[in-house]
Protein backbone atom coordinates (compact mmCIF):
# COMPACT_ATOMS: atom_id res chain seq x y z
CA UNK A 1 0.00 0.00 0.00
CA UNK A 2 2.90 2.09 0.56
CA UNK A 3 4.13 1.88 -2.84
CA UNK A 4 1.04 2.80 -3.83
CA UNK A 5 -0.14 5.63 -2.08
CA UNK A 6 3.74 6.87 -2.06
CA UNK A 7 4.04 10.08 -0.23
CA UNK A 8 0.38 10.45 0.72
CA UNK A 9 0.46 8.06 2.79
CA UNK A 10 1.90 8.12 6.30
CA UNK A 11 2.83 5.06 9.01
CA UNK A 12 1.17 5.02 12.33
CA UNK A 13 3.21 3.23 15.16
CA UNK A 14 2.41 4.68 18.46
CA UNK A 15 1.44 8.29 17.45
CA UNK A 16 3.18 9.78 19.72
CA UNK A 17 5.24 12.21 17.24
CA UNK A 18 2.57 11.75 14.19
CA UNK A 19 -0.29 12.88 15.99
CA UNK A 20 0.90 16.33 17.56
CA UNK A 21 2.32 17.05 14.01
CA UNK A 22 -1.79 16.22 12.37
CA UNK A 23 -2.98 18.27 15.73
CA UNK A 24 -0.93 21.31 14.98
CA UNK A 25 -1.64 21.35 11.39
CA UNK A 26 2.11 20.57 10.23
CA UNK A 27 1.02 17.63 8.27
CA UNK A 28 -1.91 16.27 6.37
CA UNK A 29 -1.72 13.29 4.67
CA UNK A 30 -4.24 11.96 2.99
CA UNK A 31 -4.13 8.55 4.11
CA UNK A 32 -2.48 6.89 7.61
CA UNK A 33 -1.70 3.10 7.50
CA UNK A 34 -1.56 1.89 11.41
CA UNK A 35 0.67 -0.14 12.16
CA UNK A 36 -0.61 -1.32 15.01
CA UNK A 37 -2.04 -4.74 14.23
CA UNK A 38 1.20 -6.33 13.08
CA UNK A 39 2.11 -8.22 16.04
CA UNK A 40 5.26 -9.62 13.62
CA UNK A 41 6.74 -6.25 14.15
CA UNK A 42 6.50 -6.76 18.80
CA UNK A 43 8.53 -8.74 21.01
CA UNK A 44 12.00 -8.63 22.41
CA UNK A 45 14.36 -11.86 21.75
CA UNK A 46 17.67 -12.63 22.91
CA UNK A 47 19.80 -15.13 21.26
CA UNK A 48 23.33 -16.16 20.89
CA UNK A 49 24.27 -12.16 21.94
CA UNK A 50 21.91 -10.63 19.67
CA UNK A 51 18.99 -8.46 21.37
CA UNK A 52 15.97 -8.49 18.64
CA UNK A 53 13.81 -5.51 19.18
CA UNK A 54 10.70 -5.32 17.48
CA UNK A 55 9.95 -2.04 16.16
CA UNK A 56 6.59 -1.48 17.74
CA UNK A 57 7.76 -2.68 20.63
CA UNK A 58 6.42 0.40 23.17
CA UNK A 59 8.93 2.16 25.28
CA UNK A 60 7.30 1.10 28.61
CA UNK A 61 8.05 -2.62 27.38
CA UNK A 62 11.52 -1.96 27.29
CA UNK A 63 11.54 0.13 30.57
CA UNK A 64 9.91 -2.78 32.07
CA UNK A 65 11.82 -5.58 30.34
CA UNK A 66 14.25 -7.88 32.54
CA UNK A 67 16.40 -8.56 29.07
CA UNK A 68 16.70 -4.86 27.98
CA UNK A 69 18.04 -3.86 31.70
CA UNK A 70 20.34 -6.98 31.64
CA UNK A 71 21.56 -6.63 27.46
CA UNK A 72 21.05 -3.29 26.72
CA UNK A 73 21.22 -1.09 30.04
CA UNK A 74 21.54 2.46 27.48
CA UNK A 75 18.43 1.59 26.51
CA UNK A 76 17.26 1.22 30.51
CA UNK A 77 19.01 4.39 30.86
CA UNK A 78 17.63 6.19 28.15
CA UNK A 79 14.13 5.31 27.75
CA UNK A 80 13.72 6.98 31.33
CA UNK A 81 14.11 10.30 29.69
CA UNK A 82 11.35 9.68 26.66
CA UNK A 83 8.64 12.21 27.70
CA UNK A 84 6.27 11.12 30.29
CA UNK A 85 4.67 8.27 31.32
CA UNK A 86 1.22 8.47 29.25
CA UNK A 87 3.30 9.08 25.98
CA UNK A 88 5.83 5.95 27.16
CA UNK A 89 3.09 3.62 27.07
CA UNK A 90 2.31 3.78 23.49
CA UNK A 91 5.48 5.63 21.62
CA UNK A 92 7.41 2.36 19.74
CA UNK A 93 11.29 2.61 19.67
CA UNK A 94 10.71 1.79 16.23
CA UNK A 95 8.75 4.86 15.66
CA UNK A 96 11.10 7.13 17.48
CA UNK A 97 13.74 5.86 15.10
CA UNK A 98 11.97 6.17 11.82
CA UNK A 99 10.52 9.97 12.57
CA UNK A 100 14.78 10.75 13.74
CA UNK A 101 13.55 13.81 15.81
CA UNK A 102 17.16 15.52 16.26
CA UNK A 103 16.33 15.81 19.80
CA UNK A 104 15.13 12.21 20.19
CA UNK A 105 16.99 9.64 22.67
CA UNK A 106 16.70 6.46 21.06
CA UNK A 107 18.41 7.29 17.53
CA UNK A 108 21.18 8.24 19.54
CA UNK A 109 21.48 4.99 21.74
CA UNK A 110 21.14 3.11 18.68
CA UNK A 111 24.58 4.89 17.19
CA UNK A 112 25.79 4.52 20.12
CA UNK A 113 25.39 0.42 19.98
CA UNK A 114 26.05 0.19 16.84
CA UNK A 115 23.12 -1.02 16.46
CA UNK A 116 21.60 -2.47 12.48
CA UNK A 117 18.30 -1.02 11.17
CA UNK A 118 15.87 -4.24 9.76
CA UNK A 119 13.95 -2.72 6.66
CA UNK A 120 11.38 -4.42 4.81
CA UNK A 121 10.00 -3.25 1.48
CA UNK A 122 8.72 -4.48 -2.09
CA UNK A 123 12.00 -5.47 -3.12
CA UNK A 124 12.71 -7.35 0.29
CA UNK A 125 14.88 -7.10 3.56
CA UNK A 126 17.94 -5.52 4.10
CA UNK A 127 19.97 -4.07 7.23
CA UNK A 128 21.35 -0.97 7.82
CA UNK A 129 23.94 -0.19 10.38
CA UNK A 130 22.86 2.91 12.43
CA UNK A 131 25.88 5.29 11.91
CA UNK A 132 24.28 5.29 7.98
CA UNK A 133 20.65 5.28 8.54
CA UNK A 134 20.35 8.91 10.07
CA UNK A 135 20.65 11.19 6.89
CA UNK A 136 19.55 14.30 7.62
CA UNK A 137 16.40 16.81 9.42
CA UNK A 138 13.72 13.83 10.27
CA UNK A 139 15.32 12.15 7.21
CA UNK A 140 16.80 8.52 7.18
CA UNK A 141 17.78 5.46 4.85
CA UNK A 142 13.72 4.58 4.33
CA UNK A 143 13.04 4.59 0.82
CA UNK A 144 9.12 5.80 0.79
CA UNK A 145 7.75 1.84 0.63
CA UNK A 146 10.14 0.52 3.49
CA UNK A 147 9.28 0.11 7.00
CA UNK A 148 11.65 -0.69 9.74
CA UNK A 149 10.35 -4.10 11.14
CA UNK A 150 13.35 -4.99 13.64
CA UNK A 151 16.49 -2.89 15.34
CA UNK A 152 19.11 -5.21 16.13
CA UNK A 153 21.74 -4.75 19.08
CA UNK A 154 24.57 -6.86 20.57
CA UNK A 155 24.32 -7.49 23.89
CA UNK A 156 26.59 -5.76 26.49
CA UNK A 157 29.57 -8.26 27.06
CA UNK A 158 31.97 -8.56 30.14
CA UNK A 159 34.45 -5.16 30.39
CA UNK A 160 31.13 -3.13 28.36
CA UNK A 161 30.07 -0.30 30.08
CA UNK A 162 27.29 2.37 28.88
CA UNK A 163 26.36 5.86 30.41
CA UNK A 164 23.61 8.30 29.06
CA UNK A 165 22.71 12.01 30.59
CA UNK A 166 20.17 14.14 28.76
CA UNK A 167 19.82 18.28 30.39
CA UNK A 168 16.14 19.42 29.77
CA UNK A 169 14.39 22.71 31.52
CA UNK A 170 11.98 20.16 32.90
CA UNK A 171 11.66 17.05 32.84
CA UNK A 172 10.03 15.24 30.04
CA UNK A 173 10.86 17.92 27.68
CA UNK A 174 12.85 17.68 24.32
CA UNK A 175 16.76 17.25 25.18
CA UNK A 176 18.52 21.02 25.03
CA UNK A 177 21.65 18.42 25.11
CA UNK A 178 22.04 14.62 25.50
CA UNK A 179 24.92 12.16 25.37
CA UNK A 180 24.79 8.52 25.12
CA UNK A 181 27.78 6.66 25.24
CA UNK A 182 29.32 3.10 24.78
CA UNK A 183 32.51 2.07 26.29
CA UNK A 184 34.72 -1.18 26.40
CA UNK A 185 37.22 -0.97 29.26
CA UNK A 186 40.79 -3.05 29.47
CA UNK A 187 42.58 -3.15 32.89
CA UNK A 188 40.56 0.43 34.09
CA UNK A 189 41.58 1.58 30.48
CA UNK A 190 39.07 3.14 28.10
CA UNK A 191 40.16 0.87 25.05
CA UNK A 192 36.94 1.78 22.92
CA UNK A 193 34.39 4.68 23.27
CA UNK A 194 31.75 5.88 21.57
CA UNK A 195 30.60 9.17 22.24
CA UNK A 196 27.36 9.90 20.75
CA UNK A 197 25.48 13.15 20.73
CA UNK A 198 21.99 14.41 20.42
CA UNK A 199 19.99 17.74 20.08
CA UNK A 200 23.52 19.40 18.62
CA UNK A 201 22.33 19.20 15.25
CA UNK A 202 19.55 17.32 12.65
CA UNK A 203 21.31 14.28 13.20
CA UNK A 204 22.83 12.18 16.01
CA UNK A 205 26.65 13.51 16.15
CA UNK A 206 29.70 11.04 17.35
CA UNK A 207 32.26 13.12 19.31
CA UNK A 208 35.57 10.97 17.50
CA UNK A 209 38.01 14.29 18.41
CA UNK A 210 36.58 14.00 22.18
CA UNK A 211 36.29 10.07 22.60
CA UNK A 212 40.49 9.85 21.25
CA UNK A 213 41.67 12.21 24.49
CA UNK A 214 39.76 9.47 26.69
CA UNK A 215 40.70 6.64 25.09
CA UNK A 216 44.04 4.28 25.58
CA UNK A 217 44.53 5.55 29.06
CA UNK A 218 43.04 6.01 32.94
CA UNK A 219 40.97 9.32 32.57
CA UNK A 220 42.29 12.06 34.30
CA UNK A 221 41.37 15.36 35.15
CA UNK A 222 43.98 16.74 32.72
CA UNK A 223 42.58 14.27 29.83
CA UNK A 224 38.87 14.87 30.32
CA UNK A 225 39.99 18.59 30.04
CA UNK A 226 41.38 18.22 26.84
CA UNK A 227 38.12 15.98 26.03
CA UNK A 228 35.77 18.78 26.43
CA UNK A 229 37.71 21.32 24.62
CA UNK A 230 37.91 18.85 21.29
CA UNK A 231 33.92 19.20 21.39
CA UNK A 232 34.44 22.39 19.76
CA UNK A 233 36.00 20.23 16.95
CA UNK A 234 33.02 17.59 17.04
CA UNK A 235 30.01 19.92 17.55
CA UNK A 236 28.55 22.57 15.36
CA UNK A 237 25.24 23.03 17.81
CA UNK A 238 23.04 25.24 16.06
CA UNK A 239 21.41 28.47 17.79
CA UNK A 240 17.45 28.50 17.96
CA UNK A 241 15.08 29.39 20.46
CA UNK A 242 15.50 27.02 22.79
CA UNK A 243 19.32 27.82 23.46
CA UNK A 244 22.15 29.75 21.83
CA UNK A 245 25.23 27.20 20.70
CA UNK A 246 27.56 28.47 22.94
CA UNK A 247 25.43 27.27 25.87
CA UNK A 248 24.99 23.48 24.22
CA UNK A 249 28.83 23.50 23.58
CA UNK A 250 28.69 24.43 27.50
CA UNK A 251 26.46 21.77 28.13
CA UNK A 252 27.82 19.30 26.43
CA UNK A 253 31.18 19.55 27.84
CA UNK A 254 29.12 19.19 31.48
CA UNK A 255 27.43 16.08 29.94
CA UNK A 256 30.89 14.40 29.10
CA UNK A 257 32.09 15.17 32.50
CA UNK A 258 29.23 13.41 33.99
CA UNK A 259 28.83 10.64 31.32
CA UNK A 260 32.86 9.99 32.08
CA UNK A 261 32.50 9.19 35.52
CA UNK A 262 29.86 6.85 34.73
CA UNK A 263 31.82 4.80 32.32
CA UNK A 264 35.48 4.61 34.65
CA UNK A 265 36.82 6.17 37.49
CA UNK A 266 38.36 9.33 36.19
CA UNK A 267 41.72 10.16 38.59
CA UNK A 268 42.49 13.28 39.38
CA UNK A 269 45.52 15.05 37.68
CA UNK A 270 48.62 13.11 37.31
CA UNK A 271 50.87 14.45 40.15
CA UNK A 272 54.28 14.51 38.52
CA UNK A 273 52.45 17.06 35.69
CA UNK A 274 51.49 20.07 37.87
CA UNK A 275 52.76 22.91 35.74
CA UNK B 1 -14.70 11.84 4.84
CA UNK B 2 -16.31 8.49 5.20
CA UNK B 3 -16.96 7.55 8.79
CA UNK B 4 -15.39 4.07 9.88
CA UNK B 5 -17.33 1.85 12.28
CA UNK B 6 -15.68 0.96 15.87
CA UNK B 7 -16.61 -1.41 19.02
CA UNK B 8 -15.26 -0.52 22.15
CA UNK B 9 -15.47 -1.25 25.63
CA UNK B 10 -15.41 2.83 27.77
CA UNK B 11 -16.26 2.37 31.58
CA UNK B 12 -17.22 -1.41 31.12
CA UNK B 13 -20.01 -0.99 28.45
CA UNK B 14 -19.68 -1.94 25.39
CA UNK B 15 -19.68 0.62 22.68
CA UNK B 16 -20.65 0.54 18.87
CA UNK B 17 -20.33 3.95 16.65
CA UNK B 18 -18.92 5.44 13.42
CA UNK B 19 -16.41 7.61 13.65
CA UNK B 20 -14.18 9.50 10.78
CA UNK B 21 -10.83 8.67 10.80
CA UNK B 22 -9.41 12.09 11.54
CA UNK B 23 -11.33 12.03 14.77
CA UNK B 24 -9.36 11.57 18.49
CA UNK B 25 -10.32 9.47 20.61
CA UNK B 26 -10.81 12.15 23.39
CA UNK B 27 -12.88 14.22 21.22
CA UNK B 28 -14.93 10.55 20.69
CA UNK B 29 -15.34 10.77 24.74
CA UNK B 30 -16.80 13.97 24.65
CA UNK B 31 -18.40 14.42 22.05
CA UNK B 32 -20.38 11.53 20.95
CA UNK B 33 -20.82 9.46 24.14
CA UNK B 34 -20.83 12.76 26.53
CA UNK B 35 -17.74 12.28 29.03
CA UNK B 36 -16.57 15.11 29.34
CA UNK B 37 -14.51 14.41 32.41
CA UNK B 38 -12.00 14.10 30.24
CA UNK B 39 -10.37 17.69 29.33
CA UNK B 40 -8.70 18.71 25.85
CA UNK B 41 -5.62 21.61 26.63
CA UNK B 42 -2.77 21.26 24.44
CA UNK B 43 -3.80 18.63 21.85
CA UNK B 44 -0.51 17.39 21.64
CA UNK B 45 0.27 15.74 24.73
CA UNK B 46 2.18 17.67 27.32
CA UNK B 47 -0.42 18.92 29.56
CA UNK B 48 -1.81 15.66 30.64
CA UNK B 49 -5.79 16.97 30.79
CA UNK B 50 -6.39 14.13 28.36
CA UNK B 51 -5.41 11.78 30.31
CA UNK B 52 -7.55 8.25 30.40
CA UNK B 53 -6.91 4.53 30.66
CA UNK B 54 -6.58 2.18 27.00
CA UNK B 55 -6.50 -1.09 28.59
CA UNK B 56 -5.25 -0.14 32.39
CA UNK B 57 -2.88 1.62 31.22
CA UNK B 58 -2.30 5.75 31.03
CA UNK B 59 -2.50 7.15 27.56
CA UNK B 60 -3.06 10.53 25.64
CA UNK B 61 -6.77 11.18 24.50
CA UNK B 62 -5.46 13.63 22.05
CA UNK B 63 -2.75 11.60 21.05
CA UNK B 64 -4.93 8.69 20.10
CA UNK B 65 -7.15 8.08 16.90
CA UNK B 66 -11.00 6.95 18.04
CA UNK B 67 -10.34 3.90 15.27
CA UNK B 68 -7.45 2.58 17.17
CA UNK B 69 -9.33 2.26 19.91
CA UNK B 70 -11.53 -0.58 17.87
CA UNK B 71 -11.72 -3.89 20.61
CA UNK B 72 -9.47 -1.98 23.38
CA UNK B 73 -11.54 -1.42 26.47
CA UNK B 74 -11.50 2.96 27.95
CA UNK B 75 -11.53 4.28 31.22
CA UNK B 76 -12.33 7.64 32.05
CA UNK B 77 -12.98 9.51 35.23
CA UNK B 78 -16.26 9.29 35.05
CA UNK B 79 -16.24 5.43 35.31
CA UNK B 80 -13.46 5.49 37.63
CA UNK B 81 -15.10 7.15 40.22
CA UNK B 82 -18.19 5.34 39.79
CA UNK B 83 -16.35 2.08 41.01
CA UNK B 84 -14.82 3.69 43.62
CA UNK B 85 -10.93 2.92 42.03
CA UNK B 86 -9.76 6.05 42.92
CA UNK B 87 -11.70 7.12 46.46
CA UNK B 88 -8.23 7.47 48.69
CA UNK B 89 -6.82 9.85 46.16
CA UNK B 90 -10.30 11.99 45.56
CA UNK B 91 -10.31 12.06 49.29
CA UNK B 92 -6.66 13.23 49.85
CA UNK B 93 -6.87 15.71 46.97
CA UNK B 94 -10.14 17.21 48.55
CA UNK B 95 -8.38 17.34 51.97
CA UNK B 96 -5.73 18.76 50.81
CA UNK B 97 -7.19 21.13 48.45
CA UNK B 98 -5.23 19.78 45.68
CA UNK B 99 -7.13 22.00 42.74
CA UNK B 100 -8.96 24.98 42.55
CA UNK B 101 -10.43 25.33 38.72
CA UNK B 102 -10.66 21.17 38.15
CA UNK B 103 -9.53 20.90 34.99
CA UNK B 104 -6.26 19.01 35.20
CA UNK B 105 -7.40 17.46 38.19
CA UNK B 106 -8.88 13.75 35.81
CA UNK B 107 -6.04 13.39 34.46
CA UNK B 108 -3.65 14.37 38.08
CA UNK B 109 -5.92 11.36 39.60
CA UNK B 110 -5.32 9.01 36.54
CA UNK B 111 -1.50 9.29 36.57
CA UNK B 112 -0.98 9.31 40.37
CA UNK B 113 -3.80 6.22 40.61
CA UNK B 114 -0.85 4.75 38.00
CA UNK B 115 2.04 5.82 39.99
CA UNK B 116 0.77 4.50 43.33
CA UNK B 117 -0.49 0.77 41.39
CA UNK B 118 3.37 0.98 40.56
CA UNK B 119 4.91 2.75 43.45
CA UNK B 120 2.82 2.34 46.52
CA UNK B 121 5.69 4.22 48.44
CA UNK B 122 7.09 6.75 46.05
CA UNK B 123 9.55 9.83 47.33
CA UNK B 124 8.01 13.23 46.75
CA UNK B 125 10.70 12.98 44.08
CA UNK B 126 9.11 10.53 42.46
CA UNK B 127 5.70 11.59 42.73
CA UNK B 128 7.03 14.59 40.61
CA UNK B 129 8.70 12.60 38.11
CA UNK B 130 6.03 10.85 37.66
CA UNK B 131 3.23 13.95 37.35
CA UNK B 132 5.71 15.60 35.42
CA UNK B 133 3.48 15.15 32.37
CA UNK B 134 0.67 16.79 33.89
CA UNK B 135 0.45 20.25 34.27
CA UNK B 136 -1.52 22.22 36.29
CA UNK B 137 -1.94 25.85 36.10
CA UNK B 138 -3.62 27.33 39.52
CA UNK B 139 -2.48 25.11 42.68
CA UNK B 140 1.56 25.40 41.67
CA UNK B 141 1.77 21.97 42.44
CA UNK B 142 2.46 21.52 46.11
CA UNK B 143 -1.01 20.74 47.60
CA UNK B 144 -1.04 18.08 44.82
CA UNK B 145 2.27 16.30 45.89
CA UNK B 146 0.90 16.35 49.53
CA UNK B 147 -2.19 14.95 48.52
CA UNK B 148 -0.56 11.88 46.38
CA UNK B 149 2.10 11.27 49.58
CA UNK B 150 -1.29 11.10 52.11
CA UNK B 151 -3.37 8.50 49.22
CA UNK B 152 0.42 6.62 49.64
CA UNK B 153 -0.14 6.59 53.18
CA UNK B 154 -2.99 5.83 53.44
CA UNK B 155 -4.48 7.30 56.25
CA UNK B 156 -7.21 9.89 56.06
CA UNK B 157 -6.68 13.35 57.29
CA UNK B 158 -8.28 14.33 60.52
CA UNK B 159 -11.20 17.06 60.14
CA UNK B 160 -10.06 20.71 60.49
CA UNK B 161 -6.06 19.77 59.46
CA UNK B 162 -4.68 22.57 57.87
CA UNK C 1 0.65 39.15 70.09
CA UNK C 2 -2.37 39.05 71.75
CA UNK C 3 -4.67 36.28 72.48
CA UNK C 4 -7.81 35.59 70.69
CA UNK C 5 -10.36 36.58 73.19
CA UNK C 6 -12.93 34.11 71.35
CA UNK C 7 -12.64 30.51 71.73
CA UNK C 8 -14.21 27.84 69.32
CA UNK C 9 -16.56 27.53 71.96
CA UNK C 10 -17.78 31.12 71.22
CA UNK C 11 -18.32 30.50 67.88
CA UNK C 12 -18.81 27.43 67.19
CA UNK C 13 -20.45 27.72 63.79
CA UNK C 14 -17.94 30.05 62.13
CA UNK C 15 -15.56 29.10 59.26
CA UNK C 16 -12.44 31.40 60.64
CA UNK C 17 -9.40 29.64 61.78
CA UNK C 18 -10.87 26.46 60.54
CA UNK C 19 -9.43 25.00 57.03
CA UNK C 20 -12.72 24.15 54.99
CA UNK C 21 -13.09 21.98 52.18
CA UNK C 22 -14.92 23.15 49.10
CA UNK C 23 -18.43 21.49 48.45
CA UNK C 24 -17.89 21.63 44.76
CA UNK C 25 -14.45 20.22 45.16
CA UNK C 26 -16.47 17.14 45.05
CA UNK C 27 -18.01 17.56 41.77
CA UNK C 28 -14.62 18.55 39.92
CA UNK C 29 -12.59 14.98 41.44
CA UNK C 30 -15.17 13.05 39.46
CA UNK C 31 -14.86 14.78 35.94
CA UNK C 32 -18.52 16.61 36.63
CA UNK C 33 -17.51 20.23 35.70
CA UNK C 34 -18.84 22.02 33.41
CA UNK C 35 -16.12 23.98 31.49
CA UNK C 36 -17.27 25.94 28.82
CA UNK C 37 -16.12 23.30 26.23
CA UNK C 38 -18.33 21.13 27.73
CA UNK C 39 -21.52 22.61 27.32
CA UNK C 40 -23.30 21.21 24.44
CA UNK C 41 -26.99 23.32 24.16
CA UNK C 42 -29.47 22.82 21.81
CA UNK C 43 -28.69 24.80 17.80
CA UNK C 44 -24.79 25.15 19.54
CA UNK C 45 -22.93 26.74 15.83
CA UNK C 46 -19.05 26.38 15.91
CA UNK C 47 -16.56 29.24 14.32
CA UNK C 48 -13.90 28.19 12.82
CA UNK C 49 -11.41 31.08 11.61
CA UNK C 50 -9.15 30.60 8.67
CA UNK C 51 -5.76 32.44 9.00
CA UNK C 52 -3.61 33.78 5.93
CA UNK C 53 -1.45 31.58 5.04
CA UNK C 54 1.11 33.95 3.94
CA UNK C 55 3.17 36.00 6.62
CA UNK C 56 2.86 39.98 4.72
CA UNK C 57 0.37 40.08 1.84
CA UNK C 58 -2.16 42.24 0.14
CA UNK C 59 -5.60 40.79 -0.07
CA UNK C 60 -6.79 41.34 -3.38
CA UNK C 61 -10.32 39.14 -3.02
CA UNK C 62 -11.90 36.85 -1.08
CA UNK C 63 -14.16 34.14 -2.46
CA UNK C 64 -16.87 32.98 -0.75
CA UNK C 65 -18.84 30.88 -2.76
CA UNK C 66 -18.05 27.69 -2.12
CA UNK C 67 -18.01 28.26 1.43
CA UNK C 68 -21.26 29.50 1.41
CA UNK C 69 -22.13 26.10 -0.45
CA UNK C 70 -20.68 23.97 2.14
CA UNK C 71 -23.44 22.28 4.06
CA UNK C 72 -24.10 22.99 7.56
CA UNK C 73 -22.64 26.69 7.22
CA UNK C 74 -24.77 29.43 9.25
CA UNK C 75 -22.82 32.65 8.17
CA UNK C 76 -19.82 33.56 6.59
CA UNK C 77 -17.52 36.91 8.36
CA UNK C 78 -14.85 39.09 6.52
CA UNK C 79 -12.90 42.41 7.42
CA UNK C 80 -15.60 44.47 6.17
CA UNK C 81 -18.31 42.18 7.68
CA UNK C 82 -16.62 42.90 11.17
CA UNK C 83 -15.78 46.27 10.31
CA UNK C 84 -19.49 47.23 10.44
CA UNK C 85 -20.09 46.92 14.29
CA UNK C 86 -16.50 47.32 15.46
CA UNK C 87 -13.42 49.07 15.59
CA UNK C 88 -10.17 46.58 15.39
Amino acid sequence: MLAEHGGEAKLLAGGQSLLPALNMRLLAPRLLLDLGGIDALRGIAVADGIVSVGALTRHVELQRSAEVACHLPLLAQAVQHIAHPAVRNRGTIGGSIANADPAAEMPACAVALAARMVIAGPTGTRIVAAADFFRGLYETALAPAEILTALEFDAIRPGERSGFAELARRRGDYALVGLAAHATLRDERLAELRLVYFSVGPIPVQAKAAASCLIDGAPNAATLAAAQAALAADLDPPEDAQATRALRLHLARILLGRVTAELVPIAAAAPARRS
Amino acid sequence: MKTVPVRLAVNGVAVASSVEPRSSLVDFLRNELGLTGTHVGCEHGVCGACTILLNGDTVRGCLILAVQADGMAIETIEGLSERGALRPLQAAFHAHNALQCGFCTPGMLLAAAELLRQDPHPSREAIRAYLSGNYCRCTGYHAIIDAIEEAARGIPPKDGAA
Amino acid sequence: MAENPLSPLDRPNSYIGRSVPRPNARRLLQGRGQFTDDLQPPRLLHVAFLRSPHAHAEIRGIDLAAAKAAPGVAMLAIGADLARICRP
